[in-house]
């Protein structure tokens, strides 16, 4: 009698351990499910339809607030029928690593945005995106984008995302500390690139601001500059094979001796830091950065700045610019209609042009919505804007125009070819082996 | 001593929870691991049986033996520097000096602090330009020793190294709860006798938490071999792959879509683990005979 009551109380110990399991991960699954829920009701439902938006354009980013009104703009206007719902996400890698990570588990967020053409390549393979063709050639909706760009972020002929921020890249002179170094014109050359660093050098001052760590950011977007300059406005069509390649190589190397002694591992943190408080005096990025310029720059940074298109080569390929779309917006596929009409909803409504025009104004970015040039009230970014637009061309920078695989390959190559273990042919070399 | 059958279901009546549950996330993603490991994938496609070409691929990368490299130099510094360190705290602490309380808490610091604020603190240090070694470099007249410590091949791996040594705390506290459990009587026989502090140690404390430390040299070796976090956040790898350690190098294969690649080096990851781990308990058992 005493063993089978023994027994009977390890059995019901055991039991309510697994059942305290398994309820454990039964309450997290009904919780993962909730908005699953949602997606399979009818229409006849009064339920809120939710979508979820893990998004990068929270926190420190400069269309944080204006994009968050958006958000919450949407919600009012739809309240009781729609609910855009954000997860914040602040890390570019980390957001990019969870997008590749619920694509490729056929969990695909309701919305969410890419990075590159190489990703949105690869996820349109999983049959997990909403085609969107119809919905962009819609009336109401065609004539939102500028021109060509719907088209060329196709595969196959289909929409599976459209283009939303443009990024602009611009050359960014300091000209109090270019003064103070006895520079009188912005540099329009590399020769004259060269003397300038070397007059900054001169008094203390960090030439140019470079970074080998989360990508290389800001090193990539000089590699595209002295791509332009090196192979003209074609640089990208015999692949990495064109010796525009190498030459912008040792370019590139060259600025290494003109930069801060934390280059090697320097982030894109460090790199902003330098340039914000005047500690380094030329640096390159997207008009976006003009808003983090200003609220988080020294005093009178942003009055003294000078911007510039690219440097000419032996007196060649001047004056281009550097550009590419810098986010993709795309919808998971969903199976209930109301909720595609849902996602179209919110598309529309962020693609408002005068929507754009207050995020432009208030970040610094360019979309790829088609606004009123004049309507662009910050002095720069209009500046980027009319410099962009006079360019003889443009080339769209390393990243977006390169395989995923070479992207990433294109620190630890910078980094070999900076510290001397590779020569620049070596270092496409390395480029070239990773996208094998 | 024979187990009654009526004990022997009560017993695996207890196991099985806890064996579905490391058959379901361990044995089953192992073998998961080991199969994709032949194929080629991108994570979105379907997967393409390709044989042994990612293995053949990983060991023809120069990256993957240094991070192998790194990895054993890093499994060996956390045997052979940070478990040594920490008996040496242990030994200390356990004899209740002065204060032992705080410096307990001191040493086991670093192990309840965010990862991510640690190696914000560590970049804060090394950085070139504003950090604080360098300019204790500076104050002390050795301006001509400072560089960028992250960023130069020959002093990175040191330096993610040393700051690596610091989590010494999770051992110490294994070996002081060893030391805790050992009966005074012996240390009365041995005063008795007439041995010293150091006699006692070394004669006493060390042979009796003996399997204290086999616990901290397997996790310090098993810590050491998957270690990724310090990597990842003081140089990504860098400079130009001098830091990579196997987790890392797994990591950037993922990023680069090429699963079948990360597979095939978490094999090589797990292979590795076990041989050190069996010629742990091989060492340990030498002595013991």
């Amino acid at each position: 009698m005493k063993k089978r009551k023994k027994n009977l109380e390890v059995l019901i110990i055991v039991l309510l351990l697994g059942l305290s399991t398994l309820a454990a991960c039964g309450n997290s699954a009904n919780n993962a499910t909730q908005p699953e829920t949602s997606k399979t009701n009818d229409n006849s439902s009064d339920e809120v339809i939710t979508l979820t938006f893990p998004c990068i354009w929270v926190g420190a980013d400069s269309k944080a607030e204006v994009f968050g009104n958006m958000v919450r703009g949407f919600n009012e206007e739809y309240a009781g029928k729609y609910e855009v719902i954000i997860e914040e996400q602040t890390d570019y890698d980390a957001y990019e690593d969870k997008i590749r990570t619920l694509v490729s588990t056929g969990a695909a967020p309701d919305i969410f945005t890419m990075g590159t053409y190489a990703d949105l390549e690869l996820f349109s393979k999983s049959g997990k995106l909403m085609d969107l063709t119809e919905f962009l050639e819609s009336e109401g909706m065609a004539g939102r984008f500028v021109e060509g760009v719907v088209d060329n972020a196709k595969i196959e002929g289909v929409n599976y995302a459209f283009p939303y921020e443009n990024a602009v890249i611009s050359i960014m002179f300091n000209e109090r500390l270019l003064d103070e170094a006895g520079v009188e014109a912005i540099p329009q050359t590399y020769e004259e690139l060269w003397e300038a660093c070397e007059a900054l050098q001169a008094i203390n001052i960090i030439p140019t601001t470079q970074m080998t760590n989360d990508n290389a950011w800001t090193s990539m977007l000089w590699y595209s500059y002295a791509l332009a300059a090196c192979g003209g406005p074609d640089v990208y069509e015999n692949g990495l094979d064109d010796p525009a390649f190498v030459e912008a190589a040792e370019i590139l190397k060259k600025m290494f001796d003109y930069t801060s002694s934390d280059a090697i591992g320097a982030d894109a943190t460090v790199v902003n830091g330098h340039f914000f408080n005047e500690r380094a005096a030329i640096y390159t990025n997207g008009s976006w950065i003009l808003g983090r310029i200003q609220t988080e720059g020294v005093e009178g940074l942003y009055d003294n700045l000078a911007l510039s298109a690219g440097l000419s080569v032996n007196g060649e390929n001047g004056g281009a610019y550097v550009n590419a779309v810098q986010a993709y917006i795309a919808a998971g596929i969903q199976e209930d209609p109301a909720k595609e009409e849902a996602v179209k909803a919110f598309f529309k409504y962020i693609t408002e042009a005068d929507k754009i025009v207050e995020l432009s104004n208030s970040s610094g970015a360019l979309f790829a919505i088609d606004i009123d040039a004049s309507s662009i009230t910050d002095p720069l970014l209009s500046e980027i804007a009319q410099q962009s637009s006079d360019a003889p061309f443009m080339i769209g920078h390393f990243q977006a125009s390169v395989s995923t695989a070479v992207v990433n390959e294109f620190s630890a190559a910078l980094e070999s070819l900076v510290l001397g273990d590779v020569t620049a042919e070596g270092f496409v070399e390395q480029l070239k082996a990773a996208d094998e | 001593m024979r187990v009654r059958k009526n004990d022997r279901i009560g017993i695996i009546l207890f196991l099985l929870p806890a064996l579905i549950l490391f058959m379901v996330f361990f044995i089953v993603p192992i073998i998961s691991v080991i199969s994709m490991s032949c194929f080629n994938w991108n994570g979105i496609s379907e997967a393409e049986f390709i044989g042994l070409s990612n293995y053949l691929k990983i060991f023809s990368d120069k990256v993957f033996w240094t991070s192998m490299r790194n990895n054993i130099i890093w499994a060996l510094s956390a045997c052979f520097i940070q478990v040594p360190l920490a008996l040496l705290m242990a030994l200390l602490l356990s004899k209740k000096p002065k204060g032992w309380k705080f410096f307990r808490t001191v040493y086991f610091l670093p192990q309840v602090i965010s990862g991510i604020a640690i190696a914000m603190l560590w970049s804060a240090v090394y950085n070139s330009e504003f950090g604080l070694l360098n300019g204790f470099l500076k104050i002390i007249g050795l301006e001509q020793l400072t560089k960028n410590w992250l960023g130069n091949p020959d002093t990175a791996f040191i330096c993610v190294l040393v700051y690596g040594l610091f989590y010494i705390g999770y051992y110490m506290v294994i070996m002081i709860a060893g030391i805790t459990g050992i009966d005074d009587t012996y240390y009365e026989a041995a005063r008795i006798d007439g041995a010293n502090r150091i006699q006692m140690d070394i004669h006493i404390t060390i042979p009796l938490i003996k399997y204290s430390m086999l616990t901290c040299v397997t996790l310090a070796a098993v810590f050491g071999l998957r270690t990724f976090e310090q990597v990842y956040l003081l140089t990504n790898g860098g400079p130009a792959n001098r830091t990579s350690v196997l987790v890392l190098y797994l990591y950037k294969q993922m990023q680069n879509n090429n699963y079948g690649g990360a597979n095939a080096s978490s094999v090589m990851l797990i292979l590795t683990g076990a041989v050190v781990i069996v010629l742990i308990r091989k060492l340990f058992s030498i002595k013991k005979d």
